[in-house]
Order: structure tokens, then C-alpha cells, then sequence
């Protein structure tokens, strides 16, 4: 009795004993061997028509939404980076008044509006190659910019001078990073896959 | 097998945004994709659907892909992941065959050359049933284990082992059916 083409692929002992004896399996997994070689010999395939520019016509499609969502997400980042600034401005008080409980919360609230932009903006940085030159150059003022502020800020901080001169240190800050958010958000040179 | 080094500086371009780049891309893979929808779907339009797909899938993914096969697999496992559920979507998946199943022992079949085998060669493939087409095409020709084929149909490889003998022995049946047609009608 001949074994199945199935248990003759399977190749096990069974199978290579019976075709050790059996011409006629031989020839029956030679043909199957055959079969194989000619379906990979087929040639290509070719489209009747050229298939590219409906693909074209999808990808741009799908650049397109990705470009009004990266805008939508910039407008509101710029809200969320407004309301913030707006909430927490307070009318410009005398020099002299430093180390008040009000000026101390307008630090508090700056800091933590630092923190939250600072989480935002790492979300958003990738080290993409896509990045246009503009934006990259924008990208690297702005951050030099901020380098510039936190050593101000640090040595303000030595001196433990007057916390009106931190105050508006932290705004810089601030408003910094939300311009760096704003730069970061949108996909300027958007992929276009 | 490391990436192609033309592809490598293509996907570059392409990530970047280059559409130019990726036009290219899909210059180069676009017949084999094409190839791949033909001989699972069997059809021109579903071929046509199965490049489509595949190539948004590819844009979309293109970020995901870590280089550390060639890019040709990494494109024709989506290629097969699409035309499958192509298949499945229109339910063609469980079609069968129109002839008798009764002739697939097999055995006796004359020997043909491989000029006869491969002349009606892929007019008889397409006479098979969408599962045996999508595994016979996927172990035979693109190199997937049994393991893998169960992977992408979601089956056992028990099931992707037998579709693949019996699809051997419904294509040697047809080729052999048509072999004898020509015989008689030949002067």
C-alpha cells in the first residue's frame, strides 16, 4: 500500500523506508518536486493599468487628514498654552513685594506650567531626519533659548534675591517652551507615506 | 539576509517623505505583489486591491520596519496578510473545486516535460480552490513554513499540510486532464 502525498512530504522514517523501495513514490515526489520548481518558475505577473497614480491619489488623501489633525492638535496646544499663561498672569506687583504668599503661588504655577509643557514637548521631540531645516533650526534657537533662561534662572536662584526677577524668568521660560510645543506639534514636512 | 542596499537608501527617502522614493518602492515590489493577489485571489481586480492595500499598509508601517530581513519579505508578508483577508472577506475562502475529486490519487500520471507543465501550468492553478491556491503559492513559491501559513489563515498546520499534498495532486490532475484533451484533438 502506497502512502499519501501528504505522509510523503511528511518525509519521517516511515516514509523514506517505503521510498527507499518504491520507484513508483519516487517518481510521485520527484513530479510534486517538478510541480514546485515550474510554479516558481511562472513568470511575473503585470497590471493591465498602471496602478500607481490611484495609490497616488490615497496617499495624499491620507497626508491630507494627517496635516488638518497635526493642525487641529497645534491650535489646541496654542489654547492649552494661552489659557495656561492667562490664568495664571497676575497684575505686575512692586519689586519690593518679594517673597509674598501671591508671588510665591505665580512661581508655584509657573513652575508647574514649565513641567507640564516640558512632559508635552518630550512627548512630541523625536529625533526625525524629516524634520525641515527651518524647523530644525527653529527647534534648536528655541531650545539654546531655554538653555539661556535655566542658567539665569539657577544663578537668580543662588543669590536668593528677590523672587520678581524669578518670576519673570519662568514666564521666559514658559513662554519658550510653549513656542518649542507649538514648533514641535505640527508635521511641517509631512511624510507623505 | 541583510537589506538591499537600494532598497535601504529608498526606505530612507521614503520615511522622510519623499514621495518620489516611495513611487519607486512601488515600482520595484509592485509586480511581485501583484503576482502574489493573482495567484491567491485569482482575480484581476482583487490583485489590483491586494497592491493597494498593501502599499498603504507599507506606508503606514514603513516607520516599523527594523531592517534585519529583506524588505521583499517584509512587503510580501503583507501582500499575503491582504489577499487573505481579501479572501476571507468576499467568503471565497471555503470555495472548492468544480471537478471530480475523485481522481486525485495521483498515481500513473505520465511523465510530463517541464515545457508542457509549465505552459498550462497557471491557467490550472487558478482551477483550484482559494485555500489550496493561498497554500500552495505561500509554502511552494514564497518559502512560508506550514507553521507560518497556520499563523496567517488562522488554522492548524495540520490543515495547511493537507491542502498542500491535495493541492499538488488536483494540479497534477489537471495538468494531466488537459495533457490528454490536446492528445485527442490533435491530428
Amino acid at each position: 500500500m502506497h502512502p499519501t502525498l501528504e505522509e510523503l512530504f511528511e518525509r519521517d522514517s516511515a516514509a523514506l523506508e517505503h521510498l527507499a523501495s518504491c520507484a513508483e513514490c519516487r517518481a510521485r515526489l520527484t513530479r510534486s518536486e517538478e510541480l514546485t520548481g515550474a510554479l516558481r518558475a511562472l513568470p511575473l505577473e503585470t497590471p493591465e493599468r498602471d496602478l500607481w497614480p490611484s495609490l497616488r491619489r490615497r496617499l495624499s488623501a491620507r497626508r491630507t487628514r494627517r496635516i488638518w489633525i497635526g493642525a487641529a492638535a497645534a491650535a489646541a496646544i496654542v489654547l492649552f498654552v494661552s489659557t495656561g499663561l492667562l490664568l495664571h498672569r497676575t497684575p505686575d506687583l512692586p519689586a519690593r513685594d518679594a517673597g509674598t504668599p501671591a508671588r510665591e503661588g505665580q512661581l508655584q504655577a509657573l513652575i508647574q506650567k514649565s513641567q507640564q509643557l516640558e512632559t508635552l514637548s518630550q512627548g512630541l521631540a523625536r529625533p526625525s531626519p524629516a524634520l525641515s531645516g527651518w524647523k530644525a533650526y527653529t527647534i534648536s534657537t528655541l531650545e539654546d533659548r531655554i538653555a539661556a533662561v535655566d542658567a539665569q534662572i539657577s544663578a537668580e536662584d543662588r543669590k536668593g534675591g528677590p523672587k520678581t526677577e524669578l518670576v519673570g524668568l519662568w514666564k521666559q521660560r514658559v513662554q519658550l517652551l510653549g513656542a518649542l510645543v507649538e514648533t514641535q506639534a505640527p508635521q511641517t514636512e509631512e511624510p507623505v507615506i | 539576509m541583510p537589506i538591499d542596499t537600494d532598497d535601504e537608501i529608498l526606505i530612507a527617502k521614503a520615511r522622510k517623505g519623499g514621495l518620489g522614493a516611495f513611487e519607486s518602492l512601488f515600482r520595484r515590489f509592485e509586480r511581485p505583489v501583484y503576482t502574489l493577489g493573482m495567484r491567491i485571489c485569482g482575480r484581476r481586480e482583487d490583485a489590483e486591491e491586494v497592491v493597494q492595500e498593501t502599499f498603504i499598509e507599507i506606508s503606514r508601517s514603513l516607520g516599523k520596519f527594523r531592517g534585519d530581513g529583506p524588505f521583499r519579505s517584509w512587503v510580501q508578508r503583507i501582500a499575503a496578510t491582504k489577499a487573505l483577508m481579501l479572501l476571507r472577506k468576499s467568503s471565497r475562502w471555503e470555495e472548492h473545486l468544480s471537478y471530480d475529486d475523485g481522481i486525485v490519487n495521483g498515481m500513473g500520471l505520465p511523465s510530463s516535460g517541464s515545457e508542457n507543465i509549465r505552459m498550462d501550468l497557471a491557467g490550472a492553478f487558478q482551477r483550484l480552490s482559494a485555500a489550496a491556491r493561498a497554500v500552495l503559492w505561500l509554502h511552494d513559491v514564497e518559502g512560508y513554513t506550514h507553521a507560518e501559513i497556520a499563523e496567517l489563515t488562522g488554522k492548524t498546520p495540520s490543515y495547511s499540510k493537507s491542502q498542500l499534498a491535495r493541492a499538488h495532486e488536483r494540479l497534477r490532475n489537471l495538468l494531466t486532464a488537459e495533457d490528454e484533451v490536446k492528445s485527442c484533438i490533435q491530428p
